[in-house]
């Protein structure tokens, strides 16, 4: 009778919207929350909650990377396969002084075999030279639309242009605004729309990457989550 | 037949209402093309615009506040062609002697073609009962159905988003308040301990150290 029922409930599903098949599939990670730390060398991580109603902690770790100075870290989306979940992790390296940012890749993969433990793999990518400078004392922002990372450093010859970085290619696009001003601040909210803050001007980029609209004065994204301060 | 109908349609609501996925996907679609903006002026005031890629078509100004200091929508509901989501401004107020405020709004796009007609009302002021002022500086951050308010000098209360309740979290002053997109929350302390929260507000860990939620779209460390 149950396989019944969810046959009938996937044949409805299929009828009213294609996203029902996400909704009807099982979220094996529902319960669970991943949350981080960081030295400024090193980034480690922790994923506890309710598996299986359960309450424990599945999983810690560090990220396989010794860094100079983290100063931002951001998941990606979550996709999950089966019994998997994958999604990876970018964290952002203001470096030393003069030299470039780097944003570290890793490829994180949750495993639910089914007998109550999620089996976790951190693997890193390719790393991707940023090319705005950091160092110590840079501030740096990050923000992401589902296609693409942007970061900004408030410091160095480039305080005023943005780092554009496909998450498909990894290709680095340097977006140079005349007369902007240094980035003052890099948001985005939950339709994908990412607002470049300069000191002048605002910049909307859309979904797509692609430039959305020009602001004359300060603009900043607010989303469901964390609140966006003006400190 | 139509019993087994019944159950099968049934079965996916829930499914949807579960999980989210579908539903905020649905909710979504109508003003895909939509963007909202703000900038704070000065704390008095926060501006809006509402624009699209053909340009702004709405824009405002919500005042007056004594010192705003921080600013979360809330999740999108859709029905026909209007999405309604909430606004929520915290405010820690001038003196070190006033309460911190919540603004709750209601926003409202009604969207028609390509245009967006926004209204935006104010549904409640709550009482956050903690006092902070100018020189607190505030956290807020949003579970499925609280959200978390305090500054580095005062505790941290919690408001059910539905009914406006506030109720002390267990929780001190907070450094920083952190959530991921499923609305898991990280609450640190200026002494370096912390506490995590799941979607519905109940702790699930503390301890000591400094910890912080990742999500898709903002990077951040420590809440900064």
């Amino acid at each position: 009778v149950s396989i019944g029922k969810i046959a009938a409930a996937a044949a409805v599903c299929l009828i009213l919207s294609a996203n029902c098949a996400q909704a009807l599939k099982v979220q094996h990670d529902g319960g669970l929350a991943t949350f981080y730390s960081s030295t400024g060398t090193s980034v480690a991580w922790s994923t506890c909650g309710y598996l299986d109603s359960v309450d424990a902690c599945y999983g810690a770790g560090t990220l396989p990377q010794t860094f100079a100075s983290v100063c931002a870290v951001m998941e990606g989306e979550r996709k999950q396969k089966g019994k998997k979940i994958t999604r990876d992790v970018y964290v952002l390296d203001r470096g030393t002084a003069g030299n470039s940012m780097i944003l570290y890749v890793f490829a994180r993969t949750d495993d639910f075999p089914g007998d109550g433990t999620d089996v976790i793999t951190v693997k890193p990518q390719p790393s991707v030279l940023v090319q705005l400078e950091g160092g110590p004392g840079a501030h740096c922002m990050m923000a992401a639309s589902a296609s693409t990372i942007y970061i900004g450093s408030d410091v160095g010859a480039y305080a005023s242009e943005v780092s554009a970085i496909s998450k498909s290619t990894g290709l680095v696009n340097l977006l140079v605004y005349e007369f902007s001003g240094t980035v003052v601040s890099i948001t985005a909210e939950e339709r994908n729309f990412v607002a470049l803050h300069f000191q002048n001007v605002t910049k909307i980029m859309g979904p797509g990457g692609d430039l959305y609209q020009s602001i004359a004065g300060p603009g900043d994204m607010a989303d469901q989550h964390n609140a966006w301060k003006p400190d | 037949m139509k019993h087994g109908g019944f159950l099968a349609t049934t079965l996916v609501v829930v499914s949807a209402a579960a999980f989210g996925g579908a539903v905020s996907a649905k909710d979504r679609a109508i003003d895909d093309n939509f963007y909202t903006y703000y900038g704070f002026d000065g704390g008095q005031a926060v501006n809006y615009f509402t624009c699209t890629t053909n340009g702004c078509t709405a824009a405002g100004m919500l005042m007056p506040f004594k010192h705003a200091c921080a600013l979360l929508e809330g999740p999108p509901a859709t029905s026909g062609n209007v999405v309604t989501r909430a606004l929520y401004i915290m405010e820690s107020g001038k003196k070190a002697t006033d309460d911190a405020q919540l603004y709750v709004y209601s926003k409202t796009d009604t969207i028609d073609g390509g245009d967006d007609e926004v209204a935006i009302t104010l549904q409640q002021k709550v009482d956050l009962g903690f006092q902070a002022g100018k020189k607190a500086h505030c956290a807020m951050a949003a579970a499925g159905t609280v959200l978390f308010a305090g500054t580095d000098l005062s505790a941290t209360y919690t408001v059910d988003k539905s009914t406006f309740a506030v109720h002390f979290s267990g929780f001190g002053s907070i450094a920083s308040a952190t959530a991921d997109a499923r609305g898991y929350v990280t609450l640190v302390a200026p002494d370096k301990t912390f506490a995590i929260f799941n979607p519905g507000g109940g702790q699930m860990v503390s301890g000591g150290g400094v910890y912080f939620m990742a999500n898709t779209q903002d990077g951040q460390i420590n809440g900064k």
